[in-house]
């Protein structure tokens, strides 16, 4: 056993290191070997509340299944990994770009099948995209603005045009575009309301049952990457408040789960050390979006004293309960895949440091008064900040409480509001708002958290929506720096334009990244192995439908 | 007449009121997958909810009219892309499983223990019975149903810890009913708890008024058997507010109830009609709202029909 378990564990990094690349403007991939059958069998319970009750919906596109969820069951053309920047070779087996980056050649994986056994060939990938493309109620990627078509070189081939050179379709469109056969969704009238209540797929996994209260997905066994999967059930049972989640999970009712759990050890690690883990990994970060637009938070003086008083270590061990960690000046979660791109020199010199006499000077210099020991703008007015925090986030509300009594701190009159979700995302995008604490969107890598933060394409005037640049940061510089990115196919170039944009992050401030914000996972091996652990930081889960069906495929029976 | 009037008031509140909020379900969505979606998805989530196409509000007030004559409530945003009819149509049955039972129970015992403790009025039953359940009935409910479901399902592990049934089990077949039986009884049973002190007071009270009453004494006089004078006489004209506060109250169990259905995980209207004001999901709002106008409406001409026969002085009227 011993001298098979080595032999085991070099397999395994061989296997990363042959399958597995970081992703460039091209990417050839040996074949995935599995080097040995673990033992299959096993049931996986996954908690995830809260959801439920479900509905028989398994397009991947309708609306409340944008963000994967339960149809972690088709495949794209590669798996990109959101944590560790990897790429993994799913439908596609290589990609290359020609006609000077305006074009994708994706050569595809031969011996394929669908799960009702007819074979998988370029056609089926030529209809997803075109099917797609024709119909803007299901494109959630806006594939249309960057695909001029898709065409097939041969059953095994497919070049997709590009309508210009962008370095950043490829994750879109090989990466977030699951694939669809033609046979079934050929005959779709509208493929906006379809539900396809049962689904035809290559991935590991395929539907078992469907209530309202529980989901099971069960294996396929026509899966192409054998001995992949290992696991023969998932079961989703539909949790619709985390406190009830909690409590099952407190029985022992649960093999994984994407729960934000209170006081964790306590409540649910100490009660099986053996077995309960728990990993948080970065994958985004929390910020205190400022209205820039606004005065005195269009003034840089006003968001570079705001930012010397807030206590982002204070933050993350008291509000966030130590889950999270203190954000960095340039606002980038710190996972493998971003850490690669940080400008460590501006990350060292605008590293947060508190100091209210430093807050008051930056004030001071800039105009700014005391009158009776309250902040006087240099308008002549009294400085007021409301700090809005969603209600139901206890640690977003915790946070905001933290920063209130920092702003104390500096003679500013500061109260936090906490709104319903649905009224704080309202004033989010209409901007009547002054500072409020929402997290960043994220990607496989810098450019995709910046890119909807900072781009003024996704703002609008106060009183006009905003998709997601809330804080109506407008700046000639950011957008340019934003779009020579997506034309620089260099990674080198590419890492000079993120340096420029990490140091307007840091420098200008236009929004205070607070701590990075976590994805949550926690896992139950008592049965069942192979989760991503903080020692083997593979992949996160509850994150995306690629991620969670690459994790799915990894679990297997101890 | 006047019902008619009555449910246009409804249907026209239903319509205003969810328009009344800020935001769009799109944006709503959006924000609700915390980044994990591209932000350019919200065009096309605008264009499959279609709220891309730009009506006055007088316009879809005109639409929402047609809509509901040919009895369709439209396409809900929560559970996308299901009609909401179909949605209610799920919720539905558990709720009346769930809040109608525990409604009528807590009614049947509430009164019937209020007419023994009148009839025995100053015994140990009517000293004990209305302070113990006036105290259960002043339990905060949630506060309440968390300790129930803590100590009961949690540690004792005598009860599921939520959900209306195991797995797959969902429908209502007969070899089903032990299943759904074991997961009705816990939250059933905190609601009888906190609200059988209501219908036990009041039908008591009612009992003490009525038995000062001339024809009791009268009935007593003519040595007619006690029973019958504590049910024929007394408890029948007692009942009479009770039961409009039982039809009331009948008219409100298809509203669900929120409480119960979020701490034992219930998947009943009451939930819904929660997801449907948190999405901003403007049709099943309104198919909700509907649903409970119509039922409180057809409660009170019920009770209306029913009062004719309890009580023949409006007969004669």
């Amino acid at each position: 056993m011993g001298r098979l378990s080595r032999l085991w564990s070099v397999g395994l990094v061989s296997l990363a290191s042959a399958g597995i690349i970081s992703w460039s403007s091209a990417g050839t991939f040996a074949a995935l070997r599995p080097v040995r059958a673990f033992p299959s069998g096993g049931t996986v319970t996954w908690v995830d509340a809260p959801s439920g009750p479900f509905a028989d919906n398994f397009n991947p596109w309708s609306p409340n299944n944008a963000a994967g969820g339960v149809t972690s069951i088709f495949e794209s053309l590669l798996y990109i990994n959101l944590y560790t920047g990897s790429v993994t070779p799913k439908l596609a087996t290589a990609y290359h770009y020609t006609n000077h980056h305006q074009a994708i050649v994706f050569n595809l994986r031969h011996g394929v099948k669908w799960s009702n056994g007819t074979a998988f060939t370029a056609k089926d990938v030529v209809f997803t995209f075109t099917m797609l493309m024709k119909n803007p109620g299901i494109d959630l990627n806006d594939l249309k603005a960057m695909i001029s078509s898709v065409v097939e070189n041969s059953p095994y081939q497919v070049t997709v045009h590009l309508k210009a050179p962008n370095v950043t379709d490829l994750y879109y469109i090989a990466g977030d575009t699951p694939i669809v056969p033609q046979t079934q969704w050929g005959a779709i009238k509208d493929p906006v309301t379809f539900t396809d209540p049962h689904p035809i797929t290559t991935g590991p996994f395929k539907v078992g049952s469907v209530s309202r209260e529980q989901l099971t997905l069960v294996r396929n066994p026509l899966y192409w990457n054998k001995p992949e999967p290992y696991i023969s059930k998932i079961v989703w049972p539909a949790y619709i408040s985390n406190n009830t989640a909690a409590l099952a999970m407190g029985q022992g009712k649960f093999t994984m789960a994407s729960q934000f759990v209170p006081s964790i050890k306590k409540v649910l690690l100490d009660r099986n050390p053996a077995h309960y883990g728990d990993w948080f990994p970065p994958v985004s970060t929390n910020m205190l979006f400022l209205n820039d637009a606004t005065y005195p938070f269009n003034l840089l003086a006003f968001r570079q004293a705001l930012n010397d008083v807030i206590n982002r270590k204070a933050i993350g061990q008291v509000g966030e309960q130590g889950y999270e960690v203190a954000a960095n000046a340039v606002g980038l979660p710190a996972n493998p895949q971003d850490k690669k791109q940080f400008d460590q020199a501006v990350i060292r010199k605008y590293a947060p440091v508190v100091s209210v006499p430093k807050a008051k000077a930056v004030l001071k210099k800039a105009g700014f008064r005391w009158r009776g020991g309250h902040l006087v703008s240099p308008k002549g007015h009294p400085v007021s900040v409301t700090v809005l925090a969603m209600s139901g986030a206890t640690d977003w509300v915790a946070d905001g409480g933290i920063i209130v009594n920092e702003l104390h701190a500096l003679g500013i009159s500061a109260v936090e509001k906490t709104p319903a979700p649905s009224t704080l995302t309202a004033d989010l995008a209409s901007g009547h708002f002054q500072a409020a604490i929402d997290g960043t969107g994220s990607g496989p890598g810098a450019y995709y958290l910046y890119y909807p933060l900072l781009d003024s394409a996704f703002t609008a005037p106060i009183g006009k929506p905003a998709t997601s640049n809330f804080e109506r940061w407008r700046n000639a510089t950011t957008n340019r720096l934003l779009n020579q990115y997506v034309t620089t196919f260099s990674q080198s170039k590419q890492q000079a334009i993120l340096d420029q944009l990490e140091t307007i992050m840091a420098k200008d401030l236009p929004v205070i990244p607070l701590t990075d914000s976590a994805a949550w996972e926690q896992y139950n091996s008592t049965h069942i192995v192979g989760f991503p652990t903080a020692k083997n930081p593979y992949a996160v889960l509850a994150y995306t439908a690629n991620n969670n069906e690459y994790i799915l495929a990894q679990l297997h029976r101890k | 007449m006047f019902y008619g009037v009555a449910l246009w008031a409804a249907l026209t509140l239903n319509f205003i009121l969810p328009r009344l909020m800020p935001g769009n379900p799109a944006e709503i969505l959006l924000a609700r997958f915390k980044g994990r979606v591209n932000p350019k998805a919200i065009d096309a989530f605008m264009v499959a909810f279609g709220l891309n196409q730009h009506h006055t509000l007088i316009q879809q007030y005109g639409a929402y009219l047609v809509q509901l004559m040919h009895g369709n409530l439209g396409i809900s945003i929560t559970y996308y892309p299901e009609p909401v009819i179909q949605v209610l149509g799920q919720a539905l049955p558990w709720t009346l499983l769930l809040i109608a039972m525990a409604t009528i129970i807590s009614f049947l015992i509430g009164t019937l223990a209020g007419i023994v403790a009148a009839w025995h009025r100053g015994g140990v039953f009517d000293s004990v019975a209305p302070g113990i359940f006036t105290f259960t009935s002043s339990f905060p409910y949630f506060w309440f149903a968390l300790i129930m479901l803590y100590f009961l399902a949690y540690k004792a592990g005598w009860f599921p810890i939520g959900s209306a049934y195991a797995g797959n089990h969902g429908s209502f077949a007969l070899s089903n009913w032990p299943d759904l039986l074991y997961h009705t009884a816990l939250p059933g049973f905190t609601i009888v708890v906190t609200s059988i002190g209501g219908w036990l007071l009041s039908m008591r009270n009612n009992m003490i008024t009525t038995m000062g009453q001339d024809y009791i004494h009268m009935a007593r006089a003519k040595g007619l058997a006690r029973r019958r004078i504590m049910y024929q006489y007394a408890a029948r004209n007692a009942i009479l507010p009770n039961m409009t506060g039982f039809a009331l109250s009948i008219g409100f169990i298809v509203s669900g109830a929120l409480l119960t259905e979020i701490v034992f995980s219930y998947p009943g209207l009451g939930y819904t009609l929660l997801q449907a004001v948190q999405n901003e999901d403007y049709p099943l709002l309104q198919g909700t709202l509907l649903l409970i106008a119509v039922a409180v409406l057809l409660a009170n001409f019920l009770v209306d029909l029913l009062y004719v026969r309890l009580d023949p002085r409006v007969r004669n009227q």
